[in-house]
């Protein structure tokens, strides 16, 4: 019997995409509330003409890489300093292992109390949402060494920083890297909340306003290049884990 | 038993009577927006107009905002709105929620109200946090006219305008969050009872801006249509000359209907009859919609890019 | 340099005092639990302890195991998994501070002792068993260490494998004369490596010497019980042969024993060198017994049989699933044969 082929990546969304335009077309949803793939091409090539889009996409992925920057290395550096002293995790894993659980969004009012609508509101979202994960995932990853790997490493001379910087953090790297990634998709959905709700400003404030005119192109298109965006973001660090974990 | 010829005629009058009463007295369910505009559906319901003219309210509801009202319409929850007009012309060219425009309420009654201790001019602006409605409304459409007059407020970024409704524009000018807001109708004149100045009204920039219509689903019965109309415009003339009874009447609808009720006590004072009647000293009620205030509204609409196209005024006016 | 421990105590230590000469490997042995590792850990300074440790006449009780300037191999080996073969063998040259061509030269030259400058730009993932403990050697000789401690280097290898880095280690060891304490749990592989052995268990040192005083002369019944104790025989008289061989007859029995030309008094073997068999076994009739199975003891996950071969009493020790395989029970008869290389003899002068 002849084996099938696993269908190439693309060959179901170019299906579902076909039959989306054909349902569209033939009227089996209304057009204006899921206009055709086609007809959102030229909504797409209409925003990019406009400079709304762009900068909105401009300042949404600045607050993405600012915030997560900002998050991963406060995380990261916590992390570090936790792992490697017994006695600061002690003092400092209660107070974080109460904050940890706050869905990101749950910390919206309050920051806007505290921040108002603007650029700290959301880079301080996005901070809180990538810095925990981050966190967690250093100490796991510097935990996960092999006991012997560091016995090794003192007894062959190396120094504590040398331990760290050359055997404790490579090793560790993978599993920040992979906390990194994962992390990356849920900063963009914080972000677009934010943007919604209380930013003026951004993709998610553009689909909103979209909303207020009833511009179901407009928010489809933006969905669409946030789904590309958060794939970018997602395939950036999966290189990254790729390139630094080429020994694994 | 013979059944006569008059038996049967008269059989099929009562019947053509019932048929009649059914189709006249079908229930339709209302939307109004939290706002001074709905005034003569709450004095038409308060006089008892619907039920003389035989129209059967099922439901109302009330809406913060025209965007939110548009989106019930475009769902099929409602028949009847009223709403502003220019939400309800993104409904129909964005949406293509099919409804029909059938008299005007009130033109302007729109307003910028300013903390005075920092705006002391339209110039200033541009120092300060501003609030307003959702890009589509009616209030958003002032506030552009009120850029485009004043040289676009050079400095003014876009991430100082806050999108809110108006019940919480008010709360954030009240917390100092901004230092102006425009505003609809009576929010204007609550913010003003609350010590807040009105900068600017409507009437200022744009001279016979249409304020709200009168709006019905495709497919209304034109009969009950026909009684709406003339119901609404029986209301509006009312309002004129019955001001403060208008505002009576409204003050206390509204008290009931309170949108917004955070653990019981209300963060503003509530709208009192003197807020309404100040409101109604700004709005002029007029039930004459004309294509030239469609198209006028259209114009902006397309201007500022809420639609990529322009429409036959005639399409969303109703007729007979 | 010399190695002395004197009074090791801790968690698992209960007094240790072991001195190995300059140049000198003494394999540790001893049962799973005696506390092994933990004195190869205590000398690197990796676990703390009471007692001293010297390196030639200087106590090193004060110094961090980095300054030790002690050669560790694990049981695990832990290369560094992120790094390749090469950068394996720099590590410990970097950390002491050596660059550049200095660096590059010593690398190449511990690879090329260790046979395996071709691995140079693999990672561990990419090495066999053996390339592995190579590589792992090499990291350890890299950095010139005054002493060396191997935990169980050969365990996790195939016989031939294993058989063949016992003898490159034992080449190497020779031509750099590097003071060694050898961890094994193989009596076999201890005495065929160390200069002297010495017996570890519930954490003392039992005795060291070199296999013939443990076999013959056990200071206690841990030590003979350890080196099978039971299988120590009296040799009535010998008749030197051919070809280094001599033939002993250790009261009835007739067994053929390695000579050196020295008297031999007496002999011993190990009861897991001893093989049975129900069939004749093949190979030249040499060193093979009949007995009659005595007394089967389970320890799991061993079993030790006790056969009655001629006049004398034979313990030979299995793992269960090859008595299982071999189904014996009490007064079943079986085939015992002595290989010629696990007979041990106590000799003197003629």
């Amino acid at each position: 019997m002849r084996r099938l082929k696993a269908p190439n990546a693309f060959i179901p969304v170019i299906v579902a995409f076909s039959a989306w335009e054909v349902a569209s077309r033939v009227g089996l949803k209304e057009a204006i509330l899921l206009p055709p793939p086609s007809d959102l091409l030229w909504t797409f090539l209409w925003l990019l003409k406009g400079k709304e889009f762009l900068w909105a996409l401009v300042k949404s992925s600045l607050r993405v890489l600012i915030g997560l920057s900002l998050g991963a290395s406060v995380g990261f550096a916590f992390g570090v300093l936790m792992g490697l002293k017994e006695t600061l995790d002690r003092w400092l894993s209660p107070i974080f292992s109460l904050l940890y659980p706050i869905p990101s969004l749950g910390w919206l009012p309050l920051l806007l109390i505290w921040l108002g609508p603007g650029e700290g509101l959301s880079v301080a979202l996005i901070f809180i949402c990538s810095m925990f994960p981050v966190l967690y995932n250093t100490l796991t990853g510097i935990r996960g060494v092999p006991r012997e790997l560091l016995y090794a490493s003192k007894v062959l001379g190396a120094s504590p920083l040398r331990t760290l910087k050359e055997v404790l953090l490579p090793l560790a790297l993978p599993q920040i890297l992979t906390g990194l990634r994962l992390e990356a998709g849920m900063a963009w959905r914080v972000l677009l909340a934010a943007e919604m709700i209380a930013i003026p400003t951004g993709i998610g404030a553009l689909m909103w306003k979209a909303e207020s005119l009833m511009r179901v192109d407009v928010i489809l298109v933006c969905l669409g290049v946030l789904s590309f965006l958060c794939f970018a973001f997602e395939r950036s660090f999966l290189w990254l884990e790729r390139r630094f974990t080429r020994w694994r | 038993m013979v059944f006569s010829k008059k038996f049967f005629l008269s059989l099929s009058f009562i019947g053509c009577l019932i048929l009649g009463y059914k189709t006249a007295c079908w229930p339709f369910r209302f939307a109004v927006e939290y706002n001074a505009h709905s005034a003569p559906f709450w004095v038409a319901l308060e006089k008892g107009w619907f039920q003389e003219a035989a129209i059967e309210v099922e439901s109302y509801e009330a809406f913060l905002t025209g965007t939110a009202l548009a989106a019930a319409l475009q769902r099929k929850k409602i028949e009847v709105a009223y709403m502003c007009l220019a939400p309800a012309l993104l409904a129909f060219c964005n949406a293509n929620v099919p409804l029909r425009c059938l008299t005007l309420t009130h033109r302007y009654g729109y307003g910028l109200v300013v903390d005075p201790s920092k705006v002391k001019a339209v110039e200033d602006l541009s120092k300060v946090k501003v609030g307003c409605l959702r890009e589509g409304t009616t209030v958003d459409l002032f506030m552009k006219g009120v850029y485009e007059r004043y040289g676009g407020l050079q400095g003014h970024r876009k991430e100082e305008v806050l999108r809110m409704n108006p019940f919480l524009t008010v709360l954030a000018l009240s917390r100092g969050q901004i230092g102006a807001a425009f505003l609809p109708e009576h929010w204007v004149s609550l913010a003003e009872q609350m010590g807040f100045k009105v900068l600017l009204s409507a009437s200022d920039v744009f001279p016979k801006m249409p304020g709200s219509v009168l709006v019905v689903t495709e497919g209304l019965p034109a009969a009950s249509a026909l009684k709406l109309k003339e119901i609404t415009e029986r209301a509006t003339r009312w309002l004129r000359d019955h001001p403060e009874e208008g505002a009576r009447i409204l003050s206390r609808h509204f008290a009931m209907n309170l949108p917004v009720d955070i653990g019981g006590e209300m963060p503003l004072p509530k709208p009192n009859e003197g807020v309404f009647l100040r409101a109604f000293s700004r709005m002029a009620f007029d039930s004459t919609l004309t294509e030239e205030d469609v198209k006028w509204t259209l114009e902006l609409l397309l201007r500022y890019g809420y639609v990529s196209k322009s429409i036959d005024p005639k399409e969303v006016l109703w007729r007979p | 340099m010399e190695v002395r421990v004197e009074g090791l105590e801790n968690f698992a230590l209960k007094g240790v005092d072991l001195t190995v000469g300059e140049g000198e490997v003494v394999a540790l042995v001893g049962p799973t639990g005696a506390g092994k590792t933990t004195l190869l850990n205590a000398i690197a300074g990796l676990v703390p302890y009471k007692g001293k440790v010297k390196i030639g006449q200087n106590p090193i009780d004060h110094l961090p195991p980095e300054r030790r300037q002690v050669g560790y191999l694990f049981q695990g080996l832990a290369l560094f998994p992120h790094m390749t073969v090469w950068e394996n063998v720099a590590f410990g040259l970097k950390a002491k501070g050596l660059k550049g061509q200095a660096l590059e030269q010593r690398v190449e030259e511990v690879l090329e002792l260790l046979r395996i400058s071709h691995l140079r730009g693999r990672y561990p993932k990419d090495l066999s068993g053996g390339e592995a403990q190579r590589v792992a050697l090499g990291r350890t000789l890299a950095p010139w260490p005054r002493v060396l401690l191997l935990d169980e280097p050969f365990s996790k290898l195939d016989l031939r494998t294993s058989k063949y880095l016992r003898t490159e280690f034992k080449r190497l060891q020779r031509s750099l004369k590097i003071t060694t304490i050898f961890v094994t749990h193989n009596v076999t592989e201890a005495f065929e490596m160390g200069d002297r052995v010495a017996l570890m268990a519930e954490g003392k040192i039992q005795q060291v010497g070199i296999p013939e005083e443990l076999m013959f002369k056990p200071s206690n019944d841990l030590v003979s019980r350890y080196f099978g104790g039971p299988n120590v025989f009296e040799c009535r008289s010998f008749t030197p042969l051919d070809s280094g061989l001599a033939q002993v007859d250790v009261g009835g029995l007739l067994l053929l024993v390695p000579y050196t030309g020295k008297k031999i008094t007496r002999i011993s073997f190990l009861p897991w060198n001893v093989h049975l068999s129900k069939d004749p076994p093949p190979g030249p009739n040499v060193n093979r017994l009949m007995g009659a199975v005595e007394k089967v003891e389970h320890d799991p996950p061993f079993v030790r049989v006790e056969l009655t071969v001629g006049p004398k009493r034979i313990l030979v020790e299995m793992e269960e699933e090859t008595y299982n395989h071999l189904g014996l029970r009490p007064k079943d008869h079986a085939y015992v044969v002595l290989p010629l290389r696990a007979i041990r003899t106590l000799e003197s002068e003629l």
